[in-house]
């Protein structure tokens, strides 16, 4: 370092301290928090919030899981010359007395009811709470401007306007749970929109959230775009950034051009459901298939919103735990760029037997296209893999089930994309499954992977490894637990969202059930292991897994602006064979050795 | 202030307001310390904007796919709906909303050219333009047809209606006029802000970042109304 | 390695310019050559694209109306689709003049015409896909005109259970539920198929063989289906009971057809 370099790095030391640094007391914190620009703050805030409402929607899926630990049946029984009607399997039921708008109803109605509430409640929370944001919202914000060099995202208040819009919609939703949930599915399809609890807001309240989420959505996309564009660190060509940057610059087109489509769909779904305008109505002449067309406009492309962050982590992950380069970075991102577009074609696929069959069988050939570049994604990151020096910790073993979990659920896509096929495995516990191999199996897991492998450069401490590879582990045995047994029961002919079933499935969604357990200890595990690195983790270093991207070359936790001087990008984010990552010693992240003659590493 | 305080921005590029207090408000604008210069916050700004033009568009675009297809299956219902419009009225608004843009482009060239006074004027008189849209919209379009009966959906009550998919119609009239409202009146409310601020000086040469974004938005008003003026008022 | 990557401390933006071999603010050359932001255009110009974009909506209107006049005087029916062309075409050209000049996107960087060119691409999938299959839905389902019978499945089912598209009897192997074959399940569709032929060629037979109650949902059945002409276009009103609802005044047609 030169003299003047060292001078400066003294002078910050002592002015700038890490972002995490209080100001002044508890209340003055809590205001410097409520009221930053900074993008740091704002993901670690997302981060929380997001982490919150999956709580509340692994509770309602637990919920649901229990509900069909048995099937619901009417027992009749002649007792001492009385006939006595008594239920099995109810166990939601026991809830009536808090659940609002069931009271009223006995018996069987009352449990199948605040069934449907339940499965609502978790896809909605889950869609439009936790994986829309997931991903761009916490570790892209906090890591976008880190990646690309920058000081913020290019409109910082905008930032902080759609955390405060996030939660104002959170809170809608929450409010409608609170008077009593919805039974409309987390796709608020009609008429079970228009016409299920005909007197109530609770509907309105949950569509209206969704619609105020979408703004969220917008901003944190237009952000990114213009910061991915104007704010590039000095020598950072478009080919110089790392593949995460890509993958949220393509999430954040997507978010920009499609969540527009369900604001509109939202709007139209409020005045027929509030004025009845007829334009969703039969028997006005309107069309439910209009609806959902303009419905799934817009969440099939945000199912990519979802995935395609995930992706980009992995590519983060892979190459730096296995210090290898990355194999076909072009064709990565070029891939990224690819499955955003292709996103835009393939939405019919959600309507094959509701839609006409000339639409149907265009939508079928157009969904397959989704498959080349998901695949060169995949063969990529095997061909990454291969005779790298992989390190088995938590991130990898997160990677590398996200690898396992994400292909099962894109090959499944498959029969499903097809139209013969689909006709039988169509609204089945197929469908269910695979969903869940990509939401969650892909999605979840790769942002709980990535929170593993950013968490020491987020806050500056290290967590338990030991503790964090056995959650890692129930997580993957309790998740291919519960689903993969739904993967059977779907084409045995067991129907998505009912509550009770033939005596025949028992047995498997029993075990399905038991993965639910399996899977939240897990998390509960996890949630362990963040509470006890925020109190008592070790120091982290600056760069504890030898990444090269430019995140790694500040402090950890960062400071307030990030680097100390605009950083200069001189080499690629995976030149692992060319050059020592910042902050290591060469002992420890050894440079690989030269190939022998004849040797080649893929 | 140190420089290390301003990072990568040459100081001199950003003003300091404490320093030059008697420059006008213009002058003294600092640039957020995240951008390099003047010129990167205006450029990304108006990216930002036209990104977000991007979501009006396509936030209208519902509005449009539902209209094709009810047209395309009620055609009878359309052309008999949009004869109960005024063409006199919606040519009228057309033409103020094209002056308002006209003024609104030219209170742009204002700012640019540093004419303080034409600016005033030019965003008072698309004020005047957006207020006389809404009354023109309310009083001679809205009232009188929801008296007579022609409303959306089951609130449709007109008895010489000559198709039974009329109330479709008027839905979407109600609703792709409604929004477009909501959108004027969003736009005047943001260049109201403007003109207030143009009456404390905060717009020059090359400091106009303000007015060129809400101009922008209110441009797109005006095109996305070039759209729904003949589809609504000419077609038969 | 450090001071590689690291800038030093900014000082004028000539010096780093010199020392970086790029100008520190504006590392990626965004700038080069023009500034692109700040074109100033000039009153005659404005004041032409103004008069442009009147002229253009009398225009549109003066066609609007010249058509309902030449219609009407002249008795010459126009096509409908030239009349949503030409509204359509003088509104894409007003569009464009205002977004090419007031909003100044033709001096702008490509950047921004790429955005609202994406954005059109985005618009055309939506509304060219979702009419693919909203325009279409009919043409397609007329297809089958000879399978669909109104009235649900009731009547449609016995026949199309019995028989395929060429009137061959469909049924000569039944398998069960469970994949054996049950000759209870052949025999109860075959006795369906033949009294459905029987009733056909000869009412008589039919009703020596059946019950009366079979024999009567047949006869209903047929009755229904002599009296059923597809409709050529959707009607898509099937419930003007509500009295808020406008109820059309020509009753017979609409009932026809449901």
């Amino acid at each position: 370092m030169s003299t003047i370099d060292t001078h400066n790095a003294g002078q910050h030391a002592h002015h700038e301290g890490s972002y995490l640094t209080p100001h002044g007391g508890a209340l003055a914190t809590i205001w410097n928090w409520a009221t930053t620009i900074d993008h740091k703050k704002i993901g670690v805030m997302y981060l929380f919030a997001i982490m919150f409402m999956f709580f509340l929607g692994g509770v309602a899926a637990l919920g649901v899981r229990a509900e069909l630990w048995e099937p619901t049946r009417v027992v009749t029984q002649v007792v001492e010359g009385e006939t006595v009607t008594s239920y099995t399997g109810q166990v939601l039921v026991n809830l009536a007395p808090i659940v609002p708008g069931v009271e009223s109803e006995g018996g069987i109605s009352a449990g199948m009811n605040i069934y449907n509430r339940a499965f609502s409640l978790h896809g909605i929370i889950m869609t439009f709470m936790v994986i829309v944001p997931s991903v761009p919202a916490s570790l892209g914000n906090f890591f976008l401007p880190l990646m690309l060099g920058a000081k913020d995202v290019a409109f910082p208040r905008l930032n902080l306007m759609s955390w405060y819009i996030y939660v104002f919609g959170s809170i809608f939703a929450v409010a409608a749970v609170v008077m009593g949930g919805v039974d409309t599915g987390w796709t608020f399809y009609t008429p079970y929109s228009t016409m299920t609890d005909a007197d109530h807001l609770r509907v309105v309240f949950v569509i209206l959230a969704a619609f105020i989420l979408g703004f969220s959505s917008i901003l944190t996309g237009l952000n990114f775009i213009v910061t991915v564009h104007k704010l590039r660190a000095p020598g950072m060509g478009w080919f110089d950034m790392p593949l995460f940057v890509w993958a949220m610059y393509a999430t954040a087109i997507i978010q920009v051009l499609a969540t527009p489509v369900i604001g509109i769909t939202l709007l139209l779904l409020i005045f027929e459901r509030v004025f009845h305008v007829g334009i969703f109505d039969p028997r006005m002449g309107g069309d439910p298939v209009l609806y959902q067309h303009f419905f799934w406009f817009y969440s099939h492309p945000v199912v990519y919103v979802m995935i395609i962050p995930a992706f980009g982590i992995i590519n983060e992950i892979i190459p730096v735990h296995a210090r290898k380069k990355l194999f076909g970075y072009r064709a990565m991102a070029f891939a990224t760029l690819g499955i955003a577009a292709v996103s835009f074609l393939v939405w019919g696929h959600h309507m094959f037997t509701a839609s006409g069959e000339l639409a149907a069988m265009i939508f079928s050939a157009l969904t397959f296209l989704v498959a080349i570049p998901t695949a060169i994604k995949v063969f990529n990151w095997v061909a990454t893999l291969y005779k790298g020096s992989i390190a088995f910790n938590t991130p990898m073993l997160y990677a590398l089930s996200f690898l396992f979990m994400f292909t099962i659920g894109g090959l499944t896509g498959l029969p499903l994309a097809t139209l013969a096929t689909d006709l039988h495995l169509h609204d089945s516990y197929f469908v269910v499954a695979h969903f869940h191999y990509v939401m969650m199996g892909g999605t979840i897991i790769a942002f709980v992977g990535g929170i593993h492998h950013w968490w020491p450069k987020m806050f500056g401490k290290l967590y338990n490894e030991r503790w964090a590879i056995i959650g890692c582990v129930l997580v993957f045995i309790g998740f291919n637990l519960t689903f993969f047994t739904q993967f059977i029961l779907g084409t045995r002919g067991m129907p998505r969202r009912y509550a009770s079933y033939p005596d025949e499935f028992q047995f498997l969604h029993q075990l399905s059930t038991i993965g639910s357990w399996i899977l939240g200890i897990g998390f509960l595990i996890h949630l362990g292991v963040f509470v006890h690195s925020l109190v008592a983790g070790r120091k982290a270093p600056e760069n504890p897994w030898g990444g090269l991207s430019l995140e790694w070359e500040t402090e950890s936790p960062p400071i307030e602006h990030n680097f100390h001087h605009e950083p200069i990008v001189k080499h690629g984010p995976y030149d692992f064979d060319t050059v020592q990552p910042p902050h290591t010693d060469p002992a420890e992240f050894p440079m690989p050795e030269p190939l022998r003659p004849g040797e080649r590493t893929h | 202030m140190t420089s290390i305080d301003t990072g990568g921005n040459p100081p001199q590029n950003n003003p300091q307001p404490q320093a030059l207090s008697t420059e006008p408000r213009w002058k003294r604008q600092p640039f957020a310390n995240h951008w390099r210069s003047h010129a990167e916050d205006f450029d990304a700004c108006k990216i930002g904007m036209w990104l977000f033009l991007t979501t009006e568009v396509l936030l209208f675009a519902g509005i449009f796919v539902a209209y094709a297809v009810f047209r395309m299956w009620y055609p009878e219902a359309f052309a008999n709906g949009s004869h109960h419009l005024d063409v006199h009225w919606g040519a009228l608004n057309t033409v103020i909303l094209l002056i308002s843009s006209f003024t609104v482009a030219a209170s742009i060239r204002n700012a640019q050219l540093n004419q303080q006074g034409l600016l005033k004027i030019n965003l008072s008189i698309t004020l005047f333009c957006a207020l006389l849209f809404m009354i023109i919209k309310f009083t001679f379009e809205y009232a009188p047809k929801w008296a007579e009966g022609k409303r959306p959906g089951v609130w449709f009550s007109y008895p010489f209606a000559a198709d039974p998919n009329e109330h479709i119609w008027w839905s979407l009239y109600y609703s792709a006029t409604g929004i477009h409202a909501l959108h004027v009146l969003i736009g005047a409310a943001v260049l109201f802000v403007i003109l207030l601020k143009s009456f404390k000086g905060w717009y020059g040469p090359k400091h106009y970042t303000g007015i060129e974004v809400a101009g922008l938005y209110w441009h797109l008003v005006d095109v996305i109304w070039i759209f729904l003026f003949p589809l609504l008022y000419l077609i038969h | 390695m450090a001071d590689q990557q690291h800038q030093g401390p900014a000082g004028s933006p000539t010096s780093d310019k010199e020392k970086l071999g790029f100008d520190p603010t504006d590392p990626h050359g965004f700038h080069e050559g023009e500034e692109h932001g700040h074109h100033i255009l000039s009153m005659r110009m404005l004041v032409t694209i103004l008069a442009l974009l009147l002229l253009l909506t009398g225009l549109t209107v003066g066609s609007a109306q010249a058509e309902i006049v030449i219609a009407e005087e002249l008795g010459i029916t126009i096509p409908q689709w030239v009349n949503v062309a030409v509204a359509m075409t003088i509104a894409t050209i007003k569009a464009i003049l205002v977004v090419a000049f007031f909003m100044q996107l033709y001096y702008d960087t490509k950047l921004n015409t790429m955005i609202l060119l994406f954005c059109l691409l985005t618009f055309g999938l939506f509304i060219g896909f979702t009419s693919i299959d909203m325009g279409n839905r009919d043409r397609i389902y007329s297809w089958k005109d000879g399978q669909h019978t109104p009235g649900g499945t009731g009547g449609l089912g016995l026949e199309r259970a019995a028989f395929d598209r060429d009137g061959n009897p469909r049924f000569t192997a039944v398998l069960g539920p469970d994949g054996e074959d049950t000759g209870r399940v052949r025999r109860a569709r075959e006795e369906v198929s033949d009294a459905i032929t029987d009733f056909s060629s000869d009412p008589e037979v039919a009703r020596s063989r059946l019950s009366p109650e079979v024999f009567e949902r047949l006869q209903r059945y047929h009755e229904r289906k002599k009296a059923y002409r597809p409709a050529p276009t959707p009607n898509r009103v099937t419930d003007l009971s509500s009295p808020r609802l406008f109820a059309p005044p020509d009753d017979e047609e609409g009932d026809a057809n449901n």
